[in-house]
């Protein structure tokens, strides 16, 4: 297995635990990395994106508290983004794939009052992360697109 | 003793049909069709959950080999991937697909063409809807009859029969789902405020699905696979009645071949028709004693233009294409969160809406299914938040989700039109397909639509504006008209019963006939119409 395999394969195992609070299943796993390895399976910029695109992928990687961070970013403010892509494939092939599909499919609340309930806090933690996603990675976004900016003129 | 041979091309819903009643009545059959064959279908006995344990690759079938039915943000146009699986439907051939402006077309070259996809919905149409066609549902009648005991169709004579004229073989509704079955309690109880004010009916989709075992076909058994092809064959499907011909004495199909053109003797018959192996491309012709067209409205025109062309007419043009306008508005009914998502159901609309117009032509017809087995990651990712908040949410709303169908009428205009251009590389002309809504279309959509939310939200339903999606001209696949059916016209008409007036011996058995193209799917007026025909002309 290459560094690169291994990569990837570690990658949609964090995004798995992230969306399901458990692994991905090998099925996840192997169709993760053929994804990955087969461009002429999807547009070719669907694998590449930005190196903005590439540093929120590494930070989504790097642990829990910084995929949540950039899911929060790329969730408002990148929806078309490397990672927000990375993240549905990952979500397509768990809710595909047992045991995982059963978890995607488990109701949450028990009561109707649970779910608005719910549904308020779920929206105001996400507010709150989102902010705080915007405080760590804004910079760092603006930064990115300045540095990125002679490579897109130059491919143009 | 066969009363003489007709040769049928295509084998979808009109083709299986006519060349039926064509076998009943004595004549024999011969059917050309590419005739792409589906796969068989994998565990059958499996429900949807059972597929994802029990499938060595479960991930590849839900997908596709080529992740086809994975949905990126980038290319969100629809709510679900097509599934994989039916992909052969839409599978092409050599030949260059038809040139498209202001309609997105659709062509099956499947065993059992377009009609493999649908969603079994069998509506007759009332003669409020046959108006301007030269025949009424009297004429009608004995074919729906017939074909209602050939397929099985489920339903009921409920609040939506005011619009649905009776046919014979009904069969008792499917069972109704958790969702549908509040909303239904639900309008019973606003019923008399949904009528008045908003002309709106509810009641239970006719389906040609069985409730009960028919015609050696078992009964829905609610595995929840329909989006995937039932694959106990009991949502009946053409390739079904496809296979029943190929048992009977005096019907011979003939697959593998894509019919070209066909051409016509000193007399004005069509004699021969040139057709090519669609595996290597060599040409092959047949005799034709008579001939019955039924590749689909689109490619049946595609042929009759091309004849036309070989002829040396001077670029034909057909017009009055119609298709019904779909308009898919998600909802969420609120009685239904936090409650546990049924998957094992019958998947496609067990619903339908009617809603009055200012005529009753103008009727508009719409289709609720409550989504449940299809993929989830495009429905997801459309939630505003992070994609973890969004998939929490969801699992909440899951069984809160519905999906309105909402199908409009169409009516033939001059500008609608299909031709044919040559191609410089010298290969068979192509289909151009040119397509303009009518200029008020924007104006009654609106209006519908904020009507259905107002339903919606009396049945307690949420209904989003922002994700209420007008779906391209071509997406319904309902394709119609081109060649009408009139008591009196020219060579682009039609006699009532189908026989093209520009060739004596050329039956028009699909939808390329329709004066015009009332809401309701037209599928079964599809079949009851050739069976007509084929009852008329091939007694």
């Amino acid at each position: 297995m290459s560094d690169q395999e291994a990569q990837w394969r570690r990658e949609c195992d964090v995004f798995a635990r992230y969306l399901t609070g458990e692994p991905a299943p090998p099925n996840a796993l192997r169709h993760y990395v053929r994804w990955h390895q087969a461009p002429e399976l999807h547009a070719p910029s669907a694998a590449r994106g930005t190196g903005f695109d590439r540093l929120l992928v590494a930070v989504g990687r790097s642990s829990w508290p910084g995929l949540r961070l950039a899911d929060a970013y790329s969730g408002r403010l990148l929806r078309t983004g490397l990672l927000r892509r990375k993240l549905i494939l990952v979500l397509s092939l768990l809710e595909s794939t047992a045991p995982t599909s059963g978890l995607i499919d488990q109701v949450g609340s028990r009561t109707k009052f649970g779910f608005w309930a719910g549904m308020v806090i779920r929206a105001g933690w996400s507010g709150c992360v989102f902010v705080v996603s915007i405080g760590v990675l804004l910079p760092l976004h603006v930064v990115c697109s300045i540095a990125d900016r002679p490579v897109e003129e130059e491919l143009r | 003793m066969s009363k003489g041979e007709v040769t049928v091309i295509g084998s979808g819903a009109s083709s299986v049909h006519f060349a039926r009643t064509a076998l009943e009545n004595g004549w024999s059959v011969v059917m050309l069709d590419v005739g792409r064959r589906k796969p068989a279908a994998v565990l059958p006995d499996a429900d949807l959950n059972g597929l994802k344990t029990g499938l060595e690759d479960p991930a590849r079938y839900f997908l596709g080999e080529d992740y086809g039915s994975l949905i990126l943000p980038s290319d969100q146009d629809e709510y679900y991937g097509f599934p994989p699986n039916k992909a052969y439907i839409f599978d092409g051939i050599d030949d260059p697909p038809p040139r498209a402006t202001g309609f997105k077309p659709l062509i099956s070259f499947a065993e059992g063409g377009l009609a493999e996809a649908w969603t079994g919905g069998s509506y007759p149409f009332h003669d409020g809807e046959l108006e301007g066609w030269p025949i009424c549902f009297d004429d009608l009648s004995p074919a729906y009859d017939r074909v209602a005991q050939r397929i099985g169709i489920t339903g009921e004579d409920d609040d939506l029969g005011k619009f649905y004229p009776r046919h014979a073989g009904l069969m008792p509704p499917l069972e109704l789902d958790a969702h549908a079955r509040l909303l239904l309690d639900r309008y019973s109880r606003k019923r008399e405020l949904l009528n008045k004010r908003f002309g709106c009916y509810l009641g239970h989709a006719r389906l040609a699905v069985l409730s009960r075992a028919h015609a050696g076909r078992p009964a829905c058994d609610y595995l929840g696979r329909c989006l995937w092809g039932c694959p106990r064959g009991s949502l009946w499907v053409p390739s079904i009645g496809l296979e029943e011909l190929r048992a009977q004495p005096g019907f011979t199909y003939v697959p593998g071949v894509t019919v070209r053109h066909f051409e016509v003797d000193d007399g004005g018959r069509v004699h021969r028709i040139v057709a090519v192996e669609t595996s290597s491309g060599q040409e092959r012709s047949f005799p034709v004693e008579r001939l019955a067209l039924g590749a689909g409205a689109l490619m049946s025109a595609h042929i009759l233009l091309a004849s036309w062309l070989r002829a040396g007419k001077a670029t034909p043009v057909l017009d009055g294409l119609m298709d019904n306008r779909q308009v898919l508005m998600p909802f969420v009914n609120l009685g239904m969160v936090a409650s546990q998502f049924e998957a094992k159901s019958y998947q496609y609309h067990q619903l339908a809406f009617g809603l009055e117009g200012d005529t009753p032509f103008d009727y508009v017809h719409g289709l609720v299914t409550t989504l449940k087995t299809a993929l989830i990651h495009p429905l997801v990712q459309s939630l505003p938040f992070d994609l973890l908040t969004s998939l929490r949410t969801f699992r909440d709303l899951h069984a809160a989700l519905g999906l309105l169908n909402v199908n409009f009428p169409d009516t033939r205009r001059p500008n609608n039109t299909l031709s044919m251009e040559k191609l410089d590389d010298g290969g068979p002309p192509r289909l151009v397909v040119r397509y303009q809504p009518e200029p008020q279309e924007p104006k009654r959509i609106e209006r519908v639509v904020r009507n259905f939310r107002r339903i919606l939200r009396a049945l307690g339903c949420l209904a989003p504006k922002k994700m209420t999606h007008l779906r391209p001209m071509g997406a319904s696949v309902h394709y119609a008209g081109a060649v009408p059916m009139v008591e009196t016209g020219g060579e682009r008409t039609s006699t009532p019963t189908g026989r093209a007036r520009a060739f004596e011996n050329l039956w028009l058995i699909d939808g390329l006939t329709f004066p015009s193209l009332p809401a309701k799917n037209l599928t079964f007026t599809l079949m009851a119409n050739a069976t007509r025909i084929a009852d008329l002309e091939f007694d």
